[in-house]
């Protein structure tokens, strides 16, 4: 267990900012050379980006205003206040994606009052295993996605396999994303999921997280019944390189009803650079009656 | 409208150029629409960006810059967008829409080609589709449609295109390539960010070539005289957070500093156009809130010695006429802000020069900054030209309900020269890239250094003392995985690729692993930073690399010398490694990820031989001593108090708050950089004896700690007065040991590193596995 040190903390009343100035701990420091004032030392003092006050976060998040809240919450970067993070919490559960993902990044970056027990971090993981409401517990996945912090990816894990609705499961493997994560295996599961909001989620995953190394769990997705995730799939096996996927690529390149997949997995067959394809292309690239489709096969024979 | 000769126009251009900007700014003119103009070209093309979305349950949404969520537009995705070509360019022709087949697409970049026949544009088709690049001919076909090809396609973004020589087309992507995969600054809420690219008019992406990467996004690129690629980098290295521009080879090679790092008044530099070699006109604004619209500014970068550069029609091969230390900004607006406040006078975004030379560029009244998104009001941009005499516009084409922006004139210009490959693209993507000077003690910078032997003594007498250069590579927070700060420090990631000698003749030589970003520090017989560079650096693979000196005159006469370098001579020392194999310098294992070079590891060290008289027991000079800091929420008055010891070097978690943030690491990493980082101004007070500076970031030879050390040099001297420590107390710290606790400071102090928080290499690296 760790011997974790800290100190009492005690309640005061400031009296004011400008008292509590004229108390700074820097002001004998010499120069700065790590600071955020060195970040902004150099810009005029209109430049510099304005600083919320803890007035302000109150009063925007009453409003209801999404742009004003993103504006305050981003600029309120560096404001501590406590009263603040009751009041920010609720955002984490807005209808807009813009409100969640700022109000999350506004309260990862509090000193207190977030990660503790009974805090919005664990109330949040909270809600993602057990809100009766699906839209909240898909929201809570964004936010211990927005939080990255690798605690959640276990609970992540878990919300992406067994949460009921597919819209939960669908956001707990962005989140998993997010944190650069595939959840041990999580975002392959996630490719044979009936839902095809996960799905198109795994895919999205599977191109972004380094690590990932499930490259051919993609390729059924080529045959999908969904044309947007036929068409992601085959993007996706491009950039996983997964050159197993050929015979369906080319099937695709050849036969697929929608253009934009024929199209995708031309270029695909072009970036895997395998030679066996070069007949289906040349055929593509003459026969096919959509001209995006034309340009792709052309474009992939190049690169053979 | 009366049109104005081409003559005229220029005059009224040139002579505003040389106004000095404090009578152009006393002259109390504004910015208005003046009526409509004459654009002197048969057509423009430019697209149109819807902001406004009204659901199916009647809700508005406005959202003019991603929900004002991004530093750098260039993901927001609007449906309804068009690409248009205006002939003749007037407020009352009808534009036509060249991509009508496309009714949900967004629009994010276009440019017209060097014979005026066709266009490039990026294109997200909906809402499932990324950003891709696509060619229209600017010609209708028989049936009356617009002949359109694609040209890119993938799992990523392609945005920006500009035409350059050679029948290529530069643009900028999000698409991962190296092993460090997306690059995605923190600052960008988890959006990757865009790097410099070019393919082939023809080929599309089967000749897709990456350039080096950038920490922060490459956005906007611009066609120089000379054939380069000019652009605008985001540089967020430790305090430096601003946009400047740059140049680059089509092929990535000999990226330079073009402005925006010396003397300008603003934050950021955008959406440049050159007007002739080395004098842009951009945009001067904040780095974030404004949409990228602020001030006209005239970019002044040439070399203003050598009266050969300021002639247009001379010849200026064998003429150094960039000059990006001493540049001139010249804003053409003055009453448009250039920072993010409300404007009295609108914004202009995106300027373009008419083939007269004239200032195409769109404009919108009122606030342009977030309150319009606020208040649900945004912006009207609409096609101007500005005059740059009278500070007015004139209206060439505005709808209201839409965004009109980025007007390129369908005009015929000439092609600059082609700059021929000095990498091929079927080079090796693993070759190194040599970097190196002919003499690092050349500079033209005029700071001074202090700490050890130097007591405000000029940079350029500090150089003397430089033995050796140490070439640094900087990782972003998406590299570790659950940090968002590497530590008690504004600094990025850190690994040391390697110390290269410098030689008698002050030359030295390095190859080092091309693509990634990099800074170097000269360094003196002890192994202490004599300069930071707070500019990131980038080889392509096979690239030569050289400079003169240490951030020397770009203008001035280069060192006379004869043969080959003493560096050159040797050699260059070979500083390729794998990821896991490089310099990091992890405080601590944590327990979720080990650290995987635990030889490296800082707290090692200090329980090895710091421990028995620094753990705060009874042997410690300094148990029980501490100092402690209290922080006040100035809303609630809450105080909250932290008692820090004067110096325990055990690993004993301790609790802290730096940069407004609460934070557990050990107290040895706590008692050494927490005095420096409490200079955040905090809103902290400090009872107690005041710490030592014990650990300055990237300043060990201000550091209390290494002063009290003191370092030996080969030659036996030391560094400071005083005797070595802790041999004065029989334990013996070896050179190696000293120059670890060195490095980590002059790093920058971090606590993170790759081989601490689980970092896995991206192996789908493009590069590597496809043929470009």
């Amino acid at each position: 267990m760790k011997n974790r040190i800290k100190f009492a903390t005690t309640a005061l009343f400031a009296t004011t900012l400008a008292v509590l100035a004229g108390n700074d701990a820097h002001s004998d420091a010499g120069t700065n050379v790590s600071g955020t004032q060195s970040i902004y030392g150099n810009i005029p003092s209109d430049q510099a980006e304005f600083i919320s006050t803890p007035d302000r976060i109150k009063a925007v998040v009453a409003s209801g205003s999404m742009s004003a809240i993103y504006e305050t919450l981003e600029h309120g970067e560096r404001v501590d206040c406590l009263d603040c993070i009751p009041a920010v919490k609720p955002l984490l559960y807005s209808s807009d994606p813009h409100t969640r993902e700022i109000a999350a990044w506004w309260l990862r970056r509090r000193m207190f009052g977030v990660f503790g027990p009974g805090q919005p971090y664990q109330e949040n993981l909270q809600k993602l295993a057990s809100d009766p409401d699906p839209n909240i517990r898909a929201y809570a996945a964004d936010a211990v996605g927005e939080f990255l912090s690798s605690a959640g990816s276990d609970n992540l894990a878990t919300a992406a396999t067994k949460d009921t609705d597919g819209m939960v499961r669908a956001a707990a493997v962005k989140a998993l994303a997010r944190m650069n994560d595939d959840g041990t295996g999580t975002v392959g599961k996630a490719m044979a999921d009936g839902d095809p909001r996960v799905r198109l989620a795994a895919l999205a995953a599977a191109g972004r997280i380094h690590g990932f190394a499930e490259g051919e769990k993609v390729a059924p997705l080529v045959t999908d019944q969904d044309p947007i995730i036929r068409r992601r799939a085959a993007e996706v096996l491009g950039t996983l390189h997964v050159k197993t996927s050929v015979p369906q690529l080319r099937t695709a390149a050849k036969s697929d009803a929608d253009p934009q997949v024929r199209a995708a997995a031309c270029h695909t067959l072009g970036r895997l650079g395998d030679a066996t394809a070069k007949a289906d292309l040349q055929a593509i690239a003459t026969n096919d009656a959509d001209g995006f489709v034309r340009d792709m096969a052309q474009m992939a024979l190049l690169r053979l | 409208m009366k049109r104005l000769t081409q003559l005229t126009a220029l005059s009224l251009l040139v002579a505003a150029a040389l106004i000095p900007s404090t009578t152009v700014a006393g002259c109390g003119s504004s910015s208005s629409n003046d009526g409509s103009a004459n654009a002197g070209v048969s057509a423009i093309v430019f697209i149109q960006r819807q902001h406004t979305v009204v659901g199916a349950n009647g809700q508005v949404t406005v959202d003019v810059a991603g929900g004002n969520g991004q530093v750098l537009d260039y993901d927001r995705y609007v449906p309804g967008g068009k690409l248009n070509i205006l002939s003749p360019p007037r407020f009352d022709t009808k534009p036509v829409n060249l991509t009508a087949a496309f009714p949900d697409a967004d629009f994010n970049g276009v440019d017209v080609s060097f014979d005026a026949t066709q266009a490039v544009f990026s294109m997200k088709r909906d809402a499932n589709d990324h950003y891709h690049l696509y060619t229209v001919q600017l010609a209708a076909a028989s049936d009356g449609s617009y002949e359109i090809h694609q040209k890119t396609l993938g799992d990523y973004d392609d945005i920006n295109p500009i035409y350059i020589a050679g029948a290529r087309i530069a643009f900028t992507t999000n698409q991962m390539y190296t092993q460090m995969g997306t690059r995605a600054d923190e600052y960008e809420h988890g959006r990757a960010v865009t790097q410099l690219a070019t393919i082939s008019v023809a080929g599309g992406d089967a000749d897709r070539r990456f350039a080096s990467q950038n920490l922060s996004h490459t956005v906007a690129p611009f066609l120089r005289s000379d054939g380069k690629i000019g652009y605008c980098r985001w540089e967020h290295l430790g305090g430096v957070n601003d946009v400047k521009l740059f140049a680059a080879n089509p092929d990535g090679t000999q990226m330079v500093a073009v402005s925006g790092q010396h003397g300008k008044s603003f934050n950021s530099l955008f959406t440049p156009k050159e007007l002739k070699p080395n004098v842009m006109i951009g945009i001067a604004t904040t780095r974030n809130r404004t949409i990228h619209a602020g001030a006209i500014v005239q970019i002044d970068a040439r070399n203003q010695n050598d009266p050969n550069c300021l002639d247009d029609a001379a010849d200026h091969t064998g003429h150094a006429c960039l000059d990006e230390e001493n540049v001139k900004f010249d804003v053409l607006s003055p009453d448009v802000p250039t920072g993010n406040s409300v404007s009295p006078v609108g914004r202009y975004r995106e300027p373009n020069l008419l083939p007269d030379g004239r200032i195409l560029v769109s404009w919108a009244d009122g606030a342009v900054n977030d309150s319009n998104e606020i208040s649900a009001t945004p912006p009207d941009f609409g096609v101007y030209i500005f005059d740059p005499a009278t500070k007015k516009n004139q209206l060439v084409y505005n709808d209201s309900a839409v965004w009109d922006l980025g007007a390129v004139p369908v005009a015929v210009r000439k092609e600059p020269p082609v700059i021929g490959d000095l990498v091929s693209a079927q080079a090796d993507k693993s070759l190194p890239v040599r970097i190196g000077s002919i003499n690092v003690r050349q500079t033209s910078l005029t700071e001074t250094v202090t700490g050890a032997q130097f007591d405000g003594t000029p940079l350029a007498m500090a150089l003397n003392e430089a033995v050796k250069v140490r070439i640094i590579e900087g990782f972003s927070s998406e590299a570790a995985k659950g940090v968002t700060m590497f530590g008690l420090t504004m600094d990025e990631g850190a690994a040391v690729l390697g110390e290269a000698t410098v030689y008698p003749d002050g030359s030295w030589l390095a190859n080092v692993p091309p693509y990634i970003p990099m800074h170097m520090q000269p360094i003196d017989k002890w192994g202490m930073a004599i300069r930071n560079q707070r500019l990131w650096i980038q080889g392509m693979p096979g690239e030569d690399r050289r400079c003169v000196g240490c951030h020397e005159s770009r203008t001035g006469a280069s060192p006379a010398r004869s043969g080959p370098t003493l560096a050159e001579q040797a050699q260059a020392q070979n500083f390729i490694s794998q990821i896991k194999d490089r310099a990091e310098y992890p405080w601590a294992s944590t327990a979720k990820y080990p650290a995987t070079n635990p030889a490296n590891v800082m707290q090692t060290l200090l329980d090895t031989k710091c421990g028995n008289c620094h753990d705060g027991g009874m042997g410690d000079p300094f148990a029980g001593k501490v100092y402690t800091v209290t922080q006040t929420d100035p809303a609630t008055g809450m105080s909250s108090m932290y008692s820090i010891p004067y110096l325990n070097l055990s690993s004993t978690d301790i609790t802290v708050v730096y940069d407004r943030k609460q934070a557990t690491y050990p107290m040895s990493y706590v008692s050494l950089f927490y005095p420096a980082a409490m200079m955040m101004g905090m809103n902290t007070k400090v009872a107690g004896e005041q710490p030592k500076l014990w650990a300055v970031p990237n300043s060990s030879r201000t550091s209390a700690l290494i002063s009290k050390l003191n370092v030996k040099a080969a030659d036996g001297s030391l560094a400071f007065k005083g005797a070595m420590h802790p041999e004065d107390k029989g334990v013996t710290l070896t050179n190696d040991e000293r120059q670890m606790l060195i490095r980590s400071i002059d790093l920058g102090g971090q606590f993170y590193a790759r081989q601490n928080t689980g970092f896995v290499p991206y192996a789908q690296d493009p590069l590597t596995t496809e043929t470009h």
